[in-house]
């Protein structure tokens, strides 16, 4: 597997979706590919705006039909809304391509740039990702990287679970990632990083805990370090955070070792309703 | 405070001793023992008042038997609609005598017989239906969703997945009030593994029930690795234990365990709330082995909850009586009180004509034995899960020391007299505790 260098120009885009796109601007590459945002030559279900994304060569597995029309079927307005999915000849090489929906916004990960979230702003993000997580596990989908750079923030302060890259139906052996481990260091939950059984909702549950963490941290807990993550996320008191109870017990029972210790996405958004109730603040 | 349930198995031998036992508080019906159309034809409430409460265990697990060592089993099951046949062969009362039926089956089974499991989606939702639509009709109180048998230690469980994809839609849509539990039928050499709190399996069985919103568990340990009545290996004691445990802290509200005799009554202190067993060998073990021959005539034994085990008659239960061991062993019940006095008095148990070791003169062993466990089950209801931890704490460690014991200063006892398993209980519960 290995990236595009020289970076993939919007002539070579243009030229190989054959005028699918009428502008295309380069985003913040991805360590998996390119990413654009595009305009559609032809709106698609009411969307222009896309956010395009090229896979480097060999990063990920093809989706098979039933995988894309579960996707298809994902509907929250927490979580990306995938537009088109395939392959396409890019610089010689058979590439998987996605295009979701354009959001607006920041990502939770430029936002951090600027310090710690409130704890009322955390726990909305925690609701928000969690009803995006419940979402894909309704359609049995994993998401298998939720991440800061992986969530935006739009202008009505609502978190929106985006790149759907990683996301694996559990109908497939591979997406279970057993005997490959996929995803991003410092987020994986102990079985997506052993690799050895198949993965749910729990996994993503694991991830949105140690992103909350950071969220109140304003850096990642373990420096992006999983080896301290093997055996579980660090607990929010040790890293001397004092939020309130419930923010603190929901966080700590999201990144237990034990995958079924932790709680449903359910369970998640019901707590932090307690707190915040269901509005953005 | 939870409710704790003890059931008793139900097949062709559907009655209880006397029309009834006190702390027997439903029934789970096994498909490898009673053909489909006779089971329909009798009328459980009425005739079977302790299947009020009843559960069907589709016995999915054993779908891959070999038709031709197992044909009696094979023969039952085929009469299900949800096994895998090359040719069905329907049952018509107008038509031909349950013993027509019967022998035609047999005759055939190894070529009707696909010892096999389908892989698609369809055609296991199929099966399903089948298996969901029957417990439907016959009033059970839960659907136990059928599943295949794991028995690969590195196994994926994606088979077992998709069965339970199917299960949990296919309940649903057949009668989504109706509270569902998700079986789990594993081999005890997944569950023996040193390290069980790092098993990939359980770890993974763990994960997929707790996050698909299940109401419960019907778990099922399939013995391979040993040849007893009992689980003695501390490994599979402590997986059974953490099995339980698991699925209870992520709030399931329901988990059978089933097939593992008395070892049942001992997850009640781990999380499960209903065990399910019978005197018989078959009823409360899952052997695959069994299946391929008739169960012998059985001959009496004497259970002592004390002991955490049965007596062999009538040489051991007398030997350990005349070492001095009656009053750590005895156990009254109704069943037993002539069998106490006798030996209270320095008699030996030939001179008790309903125990004697005679083949098939069970009635009284089995009355016997129903009873303690009915009462042990009924004991815990109403106690806390820490109070019922602390009870069965000290009942495994007075066993430990039991058995002990007897092991040392009574010579000659047989197999049949179990003195080793109580010292794998012992440390699979501690172990729990500790964890």
């Amino acid at each position: 597997m290995g990236s595009f260098m020289p970076p993939l120009t919007h002539e070579e885009i243009r030229l190989a979706f054959a005028g699918r796109y009428s502008d295309l601007v380069p985003l913040t590459p991805s360590g998996q590919g390119s990413v654009f945002s595009a305009t559609l030559s032809a709106p698609s279900g009411g969307v222009d705006t896309v956010a395009l994304k090229i896979y480097n060569v060999g990063t990920l597995e093809e989706r098979t039909d039933r995988e894309i029309a579960a996707m298809r079927r994902l509907s929250s307005p927490c979580l990306v809304r995938l537009i088109g999915s395939g392959t396409q000849i890019v610089r010689g090489s058979d590439c998987i391509w996605i295009e979701t929906e354009f959001i607006e916004g920041r990502s939770i990960a430029t936002e951090l740039q600027d310090g710690p979230l409130s704890e009322l702003r955390t726990a909305a993000i925690i609701r928000d990702v969690a009803i995006a997580i419940e979402a894909l596990w309704d359609e049995r989908i994993v998401h298998r990287d939720i991440k800061p750079a992986n969530v935006m923030l739009t202008g009505s302060g609502r978190a929106v679970v985006i790149d759907l890259g990683l996301a694996r139906h559990v109908d497939l052996s591979s997406v279970t990632g057993i005997g490959a481990t996929c995803g991003t260091l410092g987020y994986l939950s102990p079985e997506q990083a052993r690799a050895n059984h198949a993965l749910t909702c729990k996994s993503d549950i694991f991830a949105l805990g140690i992103l909350a963490e950071e969220c109140l941290l304003g850096r990642h807990p373990t420096g992006n370090q999983q080896s301290y993550l093997l055996t579980g996320g660090p607990k929010v008191a040790t890293l001397g955070l004092r939020p309130s109870p419930i923010l603190e017990t929901v966080v700590d029972s999201m990144i237990q070792t034990d995958a079924f210790r932790r709680p449903n996405p359910a369970q998640v958004v019901s707590e932090m309703r307690k707190l915040i109730g269901g509005a953005t603040p | 405070m939870t409710s704790y349930d003890f059931f008793v198995p139900a097949g062709w031998r559907m009655a209880l001793p006397k029309g009834g036992i006190p702390g027997v508080n439903g029934g789970v019906i096994m498909p490898s023992t009673v053909a489909a159309h006779t089971l329909v034809r009798r009328d459980l409430d009425k005739s079977y008042p302790h299947l009020t409460r009843r559960l069907v265990d589709p016995q999915l697990y054993l779908a891959t038997l070999n038709a031709a060592s197992c044909r009696k089993a094979c023969s039952n099951l085929a009469s299900y609609g949800w096994f895998p046949l090359r040719e069905e062969i329907p049952f018509d009362s107008a038509e031909q005598k349950q013993s027509e039926w019967k022998k035609g089956v047999l005759d055939r089974i190894e070529a009707i017989w696909t010892a096999a499991l389908p892989t698609t989606s369809a055609e296991i939702t199929i099966l399903v239906d089948r298996c969901l639509q029957f417990q439907s009709g016959l009033n059970v109180e839960a659907f136990v969703l059928p599943a295949p048998l794991t028995s690969d230690p590195g196994g994926k469980l994606l088979a077992e997945i998709a069965w339970l994809e199917a299960g949990i839609a296919t309940a649903k849509r057949i009668n989504p009030a109706l509270p569902v539990l998700a079986s789990i039928a594993i081999n005890d050499s997944i569950l023996r593994a040193d390290d069980a709190t790092s098993s990939a399996v359980v770890d993974s069985f763990l994960d997929q029930l707790t996050a698909r919103g299940v109401s419960g568990a019907y778990i099922v340990p399939v013995m391979h690795q040993e040849d007893s009545y009992y689980y003695s290996h501390p490994g599979t004691m402590f997986s059974l234990f953490r099995m339980c445990s698991g699925l209870r802290a992520a709030g399931l509200s329901r988990i059978v365990v089933s097939f593992a005799g008395t070892a049942g009554l001992a997850c009640l202190a781990a999380g499960a709330d209903t065990w399910v067993s019978g005197w018989y060998r078959g009823q409360r073990r899952l052997r695959l082995q069994d299946f391929q021959a008739e169960e012998g005539r059985s001959v009496p034994t004497y259970y002592s909850h004390p002991f955490g085990g049965e007596f062999h008659l009538a040489a051991d239960l007398d030997a350990a009586c005349k070492a001095g061991y009656f009053n750590r062993i005895a156990d009254s019940t109704p069943a037993s009180a002539g069998l106490l006095n006798a030996l209270r008095s320095g008699k030996t148990v030939s001179t008790v004509p309903e125990w004697q070791a005679r083949p098939t003169n069970v009635s009284a062993a089995i009355e016997h034995f129903l009873r303690v466990a009915g009462r042990e089950t009924t004991a815990l209801t109403g106690s806390s899960a820490s109070q019922v931890q602390a009870s069965m704490a000290r009942s495994l460690l007075k066993a430990y020391t039991l058995s002990g014991e007897i092991r040392t200063n009574v010579p000659g006892l047989v197999t049949r007299t179990s003195t080793l398993h109580q010292h794998g209980w012992h440390t699979a519960f501690d172990r729990l505790l500790q964890a």
